[in-house]
């Protein structure tokens, strides 16, 4: 099938006309960020697989399986780090592709649910972070778990519920690793599977009801020519995970220890943010109203937002308040997760980055 | 073509090549480097040998299901198990042969810890980020033994061991409960004390420990002046001594305490034994009432004292006291200071010493300390100690690098000076000595509260008898204390020789003259067994019961035979003598008649001391009831058994040479 450039999608219509942009260099590059996300769900795939040969959800015997993985499996190492290496760039990336859409406004009229299920993607992206973190059974993943349960159970009514349903019992124990481990391996690749093809299909269909004027002359073929500039940009990931794989080992703690406590014991680094924001305030407030409603909003933003003008292109004069806005939930998210990691020690009082922590 | 699909190409072949440079990194492991050398090694070792040496690289690993370990150390230590390794450098030196140690059974890790899963040097010895169960030091290696061997290993793990006896006696167990055991009786009752000690005494006592008595057990509390005053107000509170000043004659005072032997257990001015305090200074610690009390009757003070009811008539008591008194004084004590210091006790706070008691907790070893009972943990619980996580410790202010941070290192030190980590701490110090503090670490190391599967444990070594004599022996034994000096039956000290078959050893005279007064059988022997003066009735139930019970069939067996064998035949006496200087040479250990060596015990009165049967049994095998016995065993034959006996029984008349 014959697609017209990107560029062509928006140079007809009102988007650009007359309103000069921001950025001439910026204006309207994507990064190839959904392309690397895809990637990168494909080298998680791969090396998740191979992962699982050796991996078994069996609280006796997952940590010593990532140990033998880490010296003694061919490859074992290599592919434990490139599969974290991934997770963590995957988070980081699909977070930065959201943003890029919204302050290219790309999700005006009719893409309006594709953005809904892209952010159903990022919700799921955490969840498999969330589930894998687990699996390694380490202490980081045990304590880490404890804290995600912990904030579950302070939803009101259901909460404690909902932790035991996570948890396949009162506290961490095989159950919740065996659920994990389905989830992250059977559930979250089965449906992000699906919402990513649905996401990318509706992409180019939407394309399409934007500019009904797109079928005509074919100028660009896909195969090669448009296949092949895909895999180079996978290439250019791969190589990447690779080299991160080589260089930076994937972090592993001692093993779980249900009675020795870190201090501080600290969610997973994408988690983190929201423990911070419980820090500030009662449970239900900070861990459970403020949250959804931020989900909320971030769901309902197409349909909130209407404006006719500057889609297309960065940062464009028109969608000032929008982007300022935007920019500031960005900022806040990204800064939560900062002051979460650097400046937090002990009991979660405050530290400066450089000061040392009591032992006790 | 647009960039990304001119680019395609270079992208691809660099994907490729670094794949190339995956599959090296994986391959090329630290191990191999090793496995290298070792070949080489290997090599060389085998040079002449008609077949190429098989060497297989790659990793290695004992799994051993039972235990849960995975031990992945032989991929690096190779020799292990081939003695011509004994001389390689590590990692490939020969382990040393201990026993049965099957590596398939037993892995490594169990005994050295470490991490076994690894297989590079830094995680496989740790201490690493995410593993902190390091080697164990060389000094500390004993510690795993007991996991298997139980608890009363003495020969083969002669550290532990020690370390073992030493939490013991040193009343650790006073203040860190171990598996809920009761504490051991270390110090005396606290009761009365002002009866008892001078005041000015009592606070240069809790000053320094070792300064009067270098032997102590006793800790230092490390009290500063006041403190020190304040807990001597607390415990000297009450009436001073009673009863009439002491008057007798220190000449034959001395006289009497010099044959008593005390020095037998007692140190004066150094020289002595371990069993009790240091005396050349008595009289400036206690009062003369209450040393005419201790020496009557030690066991109406203090029901656990290890001192002996000698007998004494009250007058020779008094003697004594008066000698003590005049001699024994602490000259190098400045009176205006010993006032000083009464005074400084007189006006401390009884309220603060009482809590600065508690707080010390002197009752883990002392009992009976007015107002105070039982207080609970002073310290922390030591039943799993030895894997005790590395998060619990506090190094304080001390800077420690990474891999010194572990669990023996901080036990260690703070063995050898629990005080060092931070301000505040209230553990006393000990002063031990660095192998006095290995030996304690490696105890507590062992202290793991895990048990290992049945088909692993083997106890070995003796098991701690509970004899305990009953009947008019049992009191005569309680009276004089017998056990602290002699074994009967596996229980007691090892001062003096082990009674357990005296019946069946000495003559009856003999051993009722010796009771009476003690004489020198080992002139080597610097300890000598005090004269008790002991009762006749006493001294008739102490053979009846030797006769009776103290005996073995071993020996007793042999009374026939004997019978048979003509031991006054002065042929065979004579034969014996020439066995005994010429073919045996046993001169140069045994005296007669004050010819010969020192080594063993003096064979003059043998006649006398010695029944006929218990010279033939030991003859045929010296080990077989004193296995530390420095004799020689000579397989001597039967004849020769019988002239040697003959000519030993006799000796006191018949020697020529």
């Amino acid at each position: 099938m014959a697609l017209h450039t990107r560029n062509e999608t928006f140079e007809n219509g009102s988007a650009t006309s007359g309103i000069p942009v921001v950025s001439k260099w910026l204006e309207d590059k994507t990064f190839g960020l959904g392309l690397i996300n895809i990637s990168l769900f494909v080298i998680l795939n791969v090396t998740g697989i191979l992962l699982m040969f050796y991996y078994a959800a069996d609280t006796d015997r997952a940590y010593q399986d990532i140990k033998d993985l880490q010296f003694v499996i061919t490859f074992g190492a290599i592919f434990r780090n490139m599969h974290r290496w991934s997770a963590y760039a995957m988070i980081a990336l699909v977070f930065l592709h959201m943003s890029r859409v919204f302050y290219m406004a790309e999700y005006r009229r009719p893409r309006q649910l594709n953005w809904v299920i892209g952010w159903v993607l990022f919700l799921c992206t955490l969840i498999a972070s969330l589930t894998g973190y687990l699996l390694p059974w380490d202490q980081k993943a045990y304590w880490g778990m404890t804290i995600m349960s912990n904030v579950m159970a302070s939803a009101p009514i259901i909460g404690e519920k909902l932790k035991y349903v996570v948890l396949g019992g009162s506290e961490i124990g095989q159950n919740a690793l065996s659920r994990a481990f389905d989830l992250h391996v059977k559930v979250m690749p089965l449906i992000m599977s699906f919402l990513i093809a649905l996401h990318v299909i509706r992409n180019r269909t939407d394309d399409l009801i934007a500019n009904p004027q797109m079928h005509g002359d074919a100028e660009v073929s896909v195969w090669p020519d448009i296949i092949c500039r895909e895999l180079s940009k996978f290439f250019i990931i791969l190589i990447i995970i690779m080299v991160a794989a080589i260089l930076f080992g994937a972090p592993l703690e001692e093993e779980a220890n249900p009675s020795v406590t870190p201090i501080p014991a600290k969610a997973p680094w994408f988690f983190l943010g929201l423990q911070e924001l419980l820090s500030w305030g009662a449970p239900f407030w900070f861990a459970i109203v403020i949250p959804n409603i931020v989900l909320l909003f971030a769901f309902l933003v197409p349909y909130i937002e209407r404006g006719q003008t500057g889609g297309g292109v960065w940062l464009h004069p028109s969608r000032r308040l929008q982007n300022i806005l935007f920019t500031a939930f960005v900022t806040v998210a990204i800064g939560l997760i900062i002051l979460g990691a650097f400046f937090r020690g002990p009991g979660w009082r405050f530290y400066w980055p450089w000061e040392s922590w009591p032992l006790h | 073509m647009s960039f990304f699909q001119r680019i395609f190409p270079i992208l691809a072949l660099l994907s490729f090549l670094l794949l190339i440079g995956l599959v090296w990194k994986d391959y090329d492991r630290p191990y191999l480097e090793y496995q290298r050398k070792f070949k080489a090694l290997l090599d060389q070792k085998s040079t002449g040998s008609s077949k190429p040496v098989e060497f297989g690289f790659g990793y290695r690993q004992r799994w051993s299901k039972e235990l849960g370990r995975v031990d992945r150390c032989e991929t690096c230590h190779l020799g292990l198990d081939d003695p011509r390794f004994k001389d390689a450098p590590q990692p490939f030196t020969t382990h040393p042969v201990i026993a049965e140690h099957a590596y398939e059974k037993f892995g490594c890790t169990e005994c050295h810890g470490g991490q076994g899963m690894a297989t590079t040097v830094e995680d496989a010895h740790g201490p690493t980020e995410n593993w902190n169960k390091a080697l164990y030091h060389d000094n500390f290696m004993e510690n795993s033994c007991s996991l298997c061997h139980g608890e009363y290993l003495q020969a083969q793990a002669p550290v532990l061991f020690r370390g073992q006896t030493m939490f013991f006696e040193y009343g650790c167990r006073g203040c860190h409960k171990v598996d809920g055991r009761a504490r051991t009786v270390t110090g005396p009752p606290l009761d009365e004390m002002s009866k008892r000690v001078k005041s000015d005494w009592l606070y240069r006592w809790l000053m320094g420990p070792k300064d009067y008595w270098p032997q102590t057990k006793m800790p230092d509390a490390k009290f500063t002046s006041q403190e020190a005053a304040d807990v001597s107000a607390f415990l000297l509170q009450g009436p001073g001594p009673e009863g009439q000043a002491m008057s007798g004659d220190a000449g034959p005072g001395k006289t009497t305490l010099l044959e008593s032997r005390c020095t037998t257990c007692h140190t004066i001015e150094g020289k002595g034994g371990k069993t009790g305090p240091e005396l050349s200074k008595v009289a400036s610690k206690a009062y003369p009432e209450r040393l005419f009390k201790v020496v009557k009757d030690p066991h109406a003070l203090w029901s656990d004292s290890k001192m002996p009811i000698f007998g004494f008539a009250d007058k020779d008591i008094n003697d004594i006291v008066t000698f003590m008194s005049q001699e024994y004084m602490d000259l190098d004590l400045n009176e205006n200071e010993a006032a000083r210091q009464a005074q400084l006790v007189a006006s401390g706070s009884k309220e603060r010493g009482k809590e600065l008691a508690v707080k010390q907790g002197c009752v883990g070893c002392h009992s009976k300390i007015e107002g105070v009972k039982e207080i609970g943990e002073l310290g922390p619980d030591m039943s799993t100690f030895g894997v005790v996580h590395i998060s619990l410790l506090d190094f304080g202010d001390i800077k420690v690098p990474f891999k010194e941070r572990t669990v023996p290192n901080w036990i260690y030190n703070k063995i050898k000076s629990p005080r060092l980590f931070k301000e505040g701490l209230k553990m006393p110090d000990y002063y031990f000595s660095a192998e006095e503090a290995t030996a304690i670490t490696t105890y507590t190391l062992s202290l793991k509260g895990k048990e290992v599967p049945a088909s692993y444990t083997l106890p070995l070594g003796e098991r701690p008898s509970d004899y305990a004599p009953q009947g008019a022996f049992g009191k005569i034994v309680d009276k004089y204390r017998c056990l602290v000096c002699h074994k009967i039956n596996g229980k007691g000290g090892e001062v003096a020789n082990d009674l357990s078959q005296e019946g069946s050893r000495v003559q009856e005279a003999w051993i009722k003259k010796f009771m009476k007064a003690p004489d020198t059988i080992r002139p080597m022997l610097e300890e000598r067994m005090p004269p008790f003066k002991i009762l006749d009735p006493e001294n008739d139930a102490i053979f009846a019961y030797c006769r009776t019970t103290l005996v073995t069939d071993k020996v007793e067996d042999l009374t026939g035979p004997v019978d048979k064998m003509a031991l006054g035949d002065p042929q065979i006496i004579r034969d014996g003598e020439k066995l005994y200087f010429e073919k045996y040479g046993c001169n140069a250990c045994h005296q007669i008649n004050q010819k010969g060596g020192l080594v063993g015990p003096d064979l003059t009165e043998t006649g006398k001391r010695l029944r006929p049967e218990w010279v033939v049994y030991y003859l045929h095998d010296p080990k077989a009831f004193v296995k530390r016995s420095v004799e020689p065993v000579y397989a001597l034959t039967d004849k020769e058994i019988q002239a040697l006996t003959a000519f030993v029984l006799s000796s006191r008349s018949s020697v020529t040479h």
